[in-house]
């Protein structure tokens, strides 16, 4: 039970190992593009899975928050010419403002309040990027959005740029993991259990609602910095409401109990489209066919369908070497 | 201290819609006193604990526990001043294991936060050292330490009760309101539960119990309080209540079980 327990962080380990490894394995600039936008949407869908698994919130506006992020640190870096690590700080803060505006206004309220008023505010942010042509370069886009450098070695090729998203889903999980076995993530646990128990043995619930949902924020910004500058360029409709929904399907189909079902649904929902590209006008069908069947099939999400499997072998040789130790 | 007043509820008044759920019903606790709250099925006890709790706010009246006027404040601000509670219907966190229920009722008197969680400040990690080991020591003290990995699921009925009693306890309260704790336990078990509670008294905790088994009432109370219909209809030492026409006449049949104990 001790802290530090290296259990907590097995997953990160492997995780570590797999992302070192793959770029040997694949070569393929395409690839590693695929692989720089798991990674960018992995870290948003931890957010979500956060706040949707353990705060049991929902919130249909992270592609705003995410468009928050890439714009902020584009406009500040395009037309202030502020280095990109100045401007990132300056975008979660201003995200998390905001974000923190919105929860504590709606978070008091049951039900699906916070979904409607998210919406609307994502809704609201993606009219904003159309509108403030001045700042945001309106429907033709921000262009020209530095590429980020490090210790004076500019990441301008995908493979440096994957080495550091990769870091960064990394360095996150750890911290997350951290957050799930605290204090801190029993309290959210103990509010999903039951909210009033919780609340009558000293949980302030509603704290942990708006601060979840703050975070949440922080990171959907922390992709969009990402994301602009990976891209370069920006514009206004990859900040719509539809990538909300998309950024909500990760979670559910990854499975919102752990958090690793982030990155699961993080990585199928990514792949899909790309593996279907063939397929023509079959492509959207088959791709809502298989989110049905994953559904379906695993009401828990990847994460829950895994552990049935898991728990299916286990017990299977587990009465295997019942019945052979018995003759 | 053993005299002070530790609760003193003024005039408090609580409807639903049309129905007056408690009518105009004082009360005042003295530390370390076991109180017990009875009365037929309706007549507001549930309700009464909900109000010291915070769970809703009385309509009127004023609740005062150790010179704290908490009438307005939420259930977690009244948890961290010192009073806790358990359920009538078991409200466990099911998705935890034992011992990690027995965790959360620390969470009131720690601090850590997300930050120094996340980077695993040295204070985070002493306060998660020091939270681990007082909640195995509260799991000890109902006998449930064998039992604290398993999911709180696994438990049977009276350790489900006995694990919420010690959740409660883990939160270090001046006050523990325990509701129905002896529902649906047999002779024995409910023997033992007698034992907890005055075992919980005896460690200067001051309880209010709300409870149907009389025998059970009677033999531990320092002072019972009768609801009927919201309002107060007698208070006073087990003794007193037993011969009171009034609270005889509340219960109807079952009077003949209460004057026989």
């Amino acid at each position: 039970m001790k802290k530090g327990n290296i259990n907590h962080y097995r997953g990160v380990l492997i995780l570590l190992v797999i992302s070192i490894i793959s770029p040997l394995f694949i070569r393929n600039h395409y690839h590693i593009n695929i692989m720089i936008f798991i990674g960018i949407y992995t870290i948003l869908a931890l957010g979500l899975t956060l706040l949707l698994g353990y705060a049991g919130q929902v919130s249909l506006g992270q592609a705003g928050f995410y468009g928050i992020g890439a714009y902020v640190s584009g406009i500040l870096t395009v037309k202030l010419g502020l280095n990109p690590w100045l401007a990132l700080p300056m975008a979660i803060g201003i995200t998390s403002l905001v974000a923190l505006f919105i929860g504590y206004s709606t978070l008091h309220l049951k039900g699906l309040y916070l979904a409607m008023a998210t919406l609307g505010v994502g809704i609201i942010f993606h009219i904003l990027f159309i509108e403030l042509k001045e700042l945001t370069g309106g429907a033709i886009g921000l262009m020209d959005i530095p590429p980020l450098s490090i210790g004076g070695v500019k990441l301008d090729t995908d493979l440096k740029f994957y080495f550091l998203v990769w870091l960064l889903v990394l360095f996150i999980f750890f911290l997350i993991t951290n957050i799930v076995n605290s204090r801190v993530g029993r309290g959210m646990r103990a509010i999903q259990g039951n909210e009033m128990a919780a609340n009558c043995i000293g949980v302030d619930s509603l704290k942990y609602k708006i601060k979840v949902f703050v975070l949440s924020a922080a990171l959907a910004s922390l992709s969009g910095f990402l994301y602009a500058h990976y891209i370069n360029f920006l514009s206004p409709s990859v900040f719509d409401f539809s990538f909300s929904i998309l950024f909500l399907m990760m979670t559910i189909v990854g499975g919102r109990e752990s958090i690793w079902g982030a990155l699961y649904g993080a990585t199928l929902l990514t792949l899909l489209p790309e593996v279907l590209r063939g397929y023509e006008d079959l492509n959207v069908m088959i791709y809502g066919i298989i989110l049905m069947v994953v559904l379906i099939f695993f009401n828990r999400g990847i994460v829950g369908g895994l552990d049935v499997l898991i728990r299916k072998l286990e017990s299977r040789f587990w009465k295997k070497g019942e019945m052979s130790s018995g003759t | 201290m053993g005299h002070n007043s530790l609760l003193t509820v003024e005039d408090v008044q609580k409807s639903f819609g049309g129905l007056v759920a408690i009518d105009h019903v004082s009360l005042a606790l003295r530390e370390g006193q076991i109180k017990s709250i009875i009365g037929p099925n309706g007549a507001g006890k549930t309700t009464l604990l909900n109000l010291l709790m915070g769970i809703y706010p009385p309509d009127k009246g004023k609740i005062i526990f150790n010179t704290h006027r908490i009438e307005k404040l939420k259930p977690h601000q009244i948890a961290s001043l010192g009073i806790s509670r358990t359920f009538q219907t078991i409200a466990l966190f099911e998705n935890m294991s034992v011992i990690e229920n027995v965790m959360v009722g620390r969470h009131v008197r720690t601090r850590s936060e997300f930050f120094s969680n996340s980077f695993l400040l040295r204070r985070a990690r002493i306060e998660e050292d020091n939270i681990v080991q007082d909640a195995w020591e509260r799991l000890a003290l109902v006998g449930l330490k064998e039992r604290g990995l398993e999911p709180s699921s696994a438990l049977t009925f009276v350790e489900q009760r006995l694990l919420e009693i010690s959740r409660a306890l883990a939160t270090d309260p001046k006050l523990i309101l325990l509701d129905e704790p002896a529902a649906g336990l047999n002779a024995t078990e409910i023997k033992m539960m007698s034992q907890l509670i005055q075992q919980i008294r005896a460690e200067g905790i001051t309880v209010i119990l709300v409870e149907h088994q009389m025998s059970l009432v009677m033999d531990i109370s320092d002072e019972i309080l009768v609801l009927n219909y919201g309002s107060k209809i007698a208070e006073g030492k087990p003794s007193e209540i037993q011969n009171n026409q009034e609270v005889i006449n509340a219960y109807l049949g079952e009077k003949i079980e209460i004057v026989k104990d």
